[in-house]
């Protein structure tokens, strides 16, 4: 008998699997009666330093909420208002409870966003109380198995350890759009329904049917109400084969990903690496510049999840259009797109890039991984040598050079004397070489990369590769498009990254011709007298009608 | 005003903000990080209530949401430059 749920939709897509259901946590406040302040404080340290540990191996807005429990729980009020209700005769525990319940109750009062955060107060409690008495939290379920995971509610700690490959979708009983289980979820691409009454009886093991979209849930549905499902997750192929042209001939297949969270989504989806590592995000909505031991963990999050593989790590590329407070740009600049912007920053002085590579070589000298990293918006073959050279000198065997300004096409074979590989970013190129802003929609016909002009500038490179037998790349959304890659491949790119959720078409398609008949695709792109026509006749002959 | 312990360039300055985005936890605990980097004191006021700007639960609780006026005092030795990089965070 199938029996409908209806929560809120906390996370779009719908999928359907086998329920896993964490019990909900023993109350552990009245535990230990024997726990002294001296406990508690030593245990608001411990709970302080986990969480900021957490937030390092978490990426975007589940980052931000971990770092802000983490100053919440070190918050002095609390601690200031705890002492004062111990002594005045409370045991330090219910002190501690009290001055929680404090805060808790005030931004609940107020609803909405801080409302919610309510439950990150619970949590801290929690949290708290069980590290001082030395109790055991409950800890997500070890499985190998692609389940549902139905919980009271998941604290943005527990959420961190969840693995994406695994869980195909998450319901909670409590918890609403801005939870921090909807916003992980949402980053992971999960589909969930959160504050969903009934959840935890539903039986262990049993199929559940879950809609983001709708916040419905379907407990044991009818085969009909299966083959509603627009699509299941789980079913998506991932190539269990290394990617390799019909003949034989290997294309390297990465990923472009900004932490270890995208990172672990890519290597579940058969990455064989990272092609392009962002580090922006470690240095947007920052007062000061992130350390080097925070910049070290990072990194060595993102080789962890790659311990054979490789990892290209783009140094930071940021400009006047999204100024950091810690770099001084010495006046508004009118045309940001063309000015101090990615390596050309190292004009403001040197610490920036020194501390960003020391970094990197620190992380790398704990893992195998083959670690590269490349500078952005290099035009000439100075600026890659120097860049090289700052690389070595900080430790990193590989580095190499971003082909975004059409300078560095025109001239890659200078470039390679210098580098170990380029890596073209097609989109910037685009911008670069039909001087067509990217965020223009109206200009959207010139930034296509089937534009056979952007096809030269991506012939030139890659036959000076080819010459120097050395390895260049493509990353960018032209290698996301399985048309758009057998052309690369065919003009002598071996090796692609792109957003993880191509790369199984991108495989298939690859796998499906031999070199000779990529080669007649790229000269067939190349040769066309506009984007819409290369596009129309490789589709016409290439061997693929997927999307 | 408070005594900082004997430093002669001491100053205090307030200033009314009109707040871009609601004071939730990404621009309180920026707050938090920056007065954790300076020795100056911070304090934001309210609606008569007031919380102390190294506690990011009682920035939070003052509940302030987007184009609320707050009235904000720094004090302390590098007081000017703070209430600069308060007023980027809030503004």
């Amino acid at each position: 008998m199938s029996r409908q749920l209806t929560g809120i939709a906390g996370s779009p897509g719908a999928v359907a699997g086998p329920a896993v259901i964490i019990a909900s946590s023993s109350d552990i406040r009245d535990l230990h009666k024997t726990v002294t302040l001296d406990d508690v404080e030593l245990a608001i340290t411990t709970v302080g330093s986990e969480l900021d540990r957490l937030a390092h191996t978490a990426t975007g807005e589940a980052a931000d909420i971990l770092s802000a429990q983490a100053m919440m729980v070190r918050d002095p009020a609390l601690a200031a208002s705890m002492r004062a209700t111990c002594q005045g005769g409370e045991s330090a525990p219910a002190a501690f409870s009290q001055a929680i319940n404090e805060f808790r109750s005030a931004l609940a009062a107020l609803g909405g966003y801080l409302g919610e955060r309510a439950a990150d107060l619970d949590d801290l409690e929690r949290r708290v109380l069980a590290t001082a008495s030395g109790a055991q939290l409950d800890a997500l379920p070890k499985t190998e198995q692609p389940h549902v995971l139905v919980a009271r509610d998941l604290a943005p700690a527990d959420t961190v350890g969840l693995d994406p490959g695994n869980v195909l979708a998450i319901i909670t009983e409590q918890g609403g759009r801005t939870s921090h289980t909807s916003v992980v979820a949402r980053g992971l691409g999960i589909p969930a329904v959160v504050g969903c009454p009934g959840a935890l009886e539903i039986a262990p093991d049993s199929l559940v049917l879950v809609d983001g979209d709708e916040g419905t849930v379907v407990v044991d549905p009818t085969p009909q109400q299966l083959r509603s499902l627009p699509a299941i997750r789980s079913e998506a192929t991932v190539p269990s084969e290394r990617c390799a042209t019909k003949d034989g001939e290997r294309v390297e297949l990465l990923a472009n990903v900004s932490g270890s969270a995208e990172a672990e989504r890519a290597a579940a989806l058969g990455a064989e690496g990272v092609g392009l590592l962002r580090t922006e995000l470690l240095y947007l909505h920052r007062q000061v510049a992130p350390t080097l031991e925070e910049q070290e963990r990072e990194y060595l999050a993102v080789f962890e999840v790659f311990p054979t593989g490789k990892v290209v790590v783009r140094t930071l590329d940021a400009g006047a259009d999204k100024p950091l407070p810690f770099l001084a740009h010495d006046a508004p600049e009118a045309n940001p797109a063309l000015g101090i912007r990615g390596w050309r920053l190292d004009v403001l002085g040197p610490k920036l890039f020194d501390d960003q590579l020391a970094a990197i070589a620190a992380a790398s000298a704990k893992v195998n991984t083959r670690v590269a990293v490349m500078a952005p918006m290099v035009a000439t073959a100075e600026e890659a040598a120097a860049f090289a050279s700052r690389a070595r000198a900080a430790g990193i065997e590989a580095a190499g050079s971003m082909v975004e300004v059409p300078a560095a096409a025109l001239r890659a074979g200078q470039l390679l004397e210098h580098c170990d590989f380029l890596c073209i970013g097609t989109n910037d190129l685009s911008q670069y070489a039909f001087a067509a802003d990217r965020g223009l929609a109206a200009l959207s016909g010139l930034l296509d990369p089937w534009q056979p002009a952007l096809l030269d500038l991506i012939r030139l490179t890659a036959a000076a590769g080819e010459a120097a037998g050395k390895l260049v790349s493509v990353c960018g959304e032209a290698a996301s498009d399985p048309l758009m890659a057998l052309v690369l491949v065919g003009l002598g790119v071996r090796s692609l990254s792109m957003s993880s959720g191509s790369l199984a078409s991108v495989h298939e398609a690859i796998g499906r011709h031999d070199l000779e008949q990529c080669r007649d695709l790229a000269a067939l792109a190349v040769g066309a007298r506009s984007a819409e026509a290369g596009r129309a006749v490789v589709k016409a002959k290439a061997h693929w009608s997927g999307k | 005003m408070e005594d900082d312990g004997g430093t002669k360039s001491s100053a205090v300055v307030r200033s009314q903000l009109f707040l871009a985005e609601p004071l939730h936890a990404r621009p309180a605990g920026a707050l938090v990080r920056l007065l954790g980097a300076c020795s100056d004191e911070l304090r934001i006021e309210m609606g008569g209530r007031s919380a102390d700007g190294r506690s990011i639960l009682s920035l939070m609780a003052l509940g302030a949401d987007a184009g609320a006026t707050v009235t904000v005092e720094v004090s302390g030795p590098t007081a000017l430059a703070t209430m600069a990089a308060v007023e980027h965070i809030l503004t």
